[in-house]
């Protein structure tokens, strides 16, 4: 699956952003990914852990916060969360539905020592 | 221990690239489809009768990605349409930058639409904009009226469904009034063709659609 071309772009950007900072060494990556982003988590910490083998950021590990899919009804401006990828409002099952979260894809922060 | 604030898309490089497809694109008036489905569904046998039926009135191309082979490339190219293949070797999807390295090979200029064919695979390649105008995702008989419900996140950033192998619907339990229902529950905007890309059935309004976009 993608994770590991997702993994390898997640290193490149640790790796630009550990260049400019001057920084010391790594040990967590917080990435922050929506519950309708197609990624397996385990499969990505697992292709993260064996790309970094042998680097300079070997040992460091990704945090993942899974955010939830929520969305706004344009019917009756409830907003309500999505269990089931059932893309309808369930007070007034209007279809007309914005998603608000759930599509977030992206590294929030690096803690390094 | 100290934080430092990244704040950055991890396919940022992806969609960048994918945007400036997007503005190349619409400057040199092409349409591009990207086509996605599992392994079988009938993308390629679709894409040669739809090759056919709009030759003499719209210029053409393909794009094809595989794993393996370029045993679909050589089936497009008997119907003479320029073809550049790429082999991603294993990857599961194309990405915005293959597509770029594939166009170096292709006189835009001289083309109205270009067919994308997408890696066979429901999950991956719907989170790789590839500057496309539309994704189209196909979908055959055989695979089940539940494919929308398996795959919400590949139903949700389509904007046309095919439905192929309609020939085949007296032999299968396939409910299509069900799987209309499952598909539109994800994505109430999709567009549905019906097709038997072996029988020709449907291939009528597909094409009228395509002909109607340039
Ligand atoms: N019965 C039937 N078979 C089809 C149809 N479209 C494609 N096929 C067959 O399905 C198989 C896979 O088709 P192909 O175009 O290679 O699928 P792809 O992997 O999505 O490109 C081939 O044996 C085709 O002949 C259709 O509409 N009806
Ligand atoms: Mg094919
Ligand atoms: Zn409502």
């Amino acid at each position: 699956m993608h994770e590991t071309a997702i993994a390898h772009d997640i290193i490149d950007i640790v790796e630009e952003t550990l260049a400019s900072s001057r920084a010391g060494s790594l040990q967590i990556v917080r990435v922050t990914i929506g519950e309708m982003v197609a990624v397996v988590p385990d499969l990505l910490q697992h292709a993260y852990d064996s790309l970094i083998s042998g680097t300079r950021i070997d040992g460091s590990k990704l945090e993942i916060t899974i955010i939830p899919i929520s969305a706004i009804c344009h019917s009756c401006q409830k907003t309500f969360g999505l269990d089931e990828f059932e893309f309808c409002c369930p007070a007034c099952q209007s279809v007309h539905i914005e998603v608000k979260t759930g599509n977030e894809f992206y590294i929030k922060e690096l803690v390094v020592e | 221990m100290s934080v430092i604030t990244v704040e950055r898309k991890v396919l940022e490089k992806n969609d960048q690239v994918a945007e400036m497809l997007r503005d190349q694109f619409t400057r040199q008036n092409v349409t591009v489809l990207n086509l996605l489905s599992s392994p079988g569904s009938g993308k390629t046998t679709l894409l040669e009768r739809t090759l056919e039926l709009l030759r003499g009135h719209i210029a053409t191309a393909v794009i094809e990605g595989d794993v393996q082979t370029d045993i679909d490339a050589q089936r497009i190219a008997r119907h003479h349409v320029p073809v550049v293949q790429i082999i991603t070797n294993g990857g599961c999807h194309l990405d915005a930058m293959l597509v770029r390295d594939a166009l170096a090979k292709l006189a835009l200029d001289d083309i109205q639409i270009l067919f994308i064919e997408n890696v066979g695979n429901l999950v991956c390649p719907a989170s790789y904009d590839l500057g496309e105008k539309f994704k189209v995702v196909i979908v055959s008989t055989t695979e089940g009226d539940d494919k929308p419900v398996k795959y919400p996140k590949m139903f949700r950033v389509a904007n046309v469904c095919v439905l192929n192998k309609i020939d085949l619907l007296d032999y299968l339990d396939f409910d299509i009034v069900r799987f209309k229902e499952n598909a539109r529950m994800i994505n109430p905007n999709l567009h549905f063709f019906d097709t038997s890309a072996k029988t020709g059935d449907g291939l009528d309004k597909w094409t009228d659609w395509l002909e109607h976009l340039i």
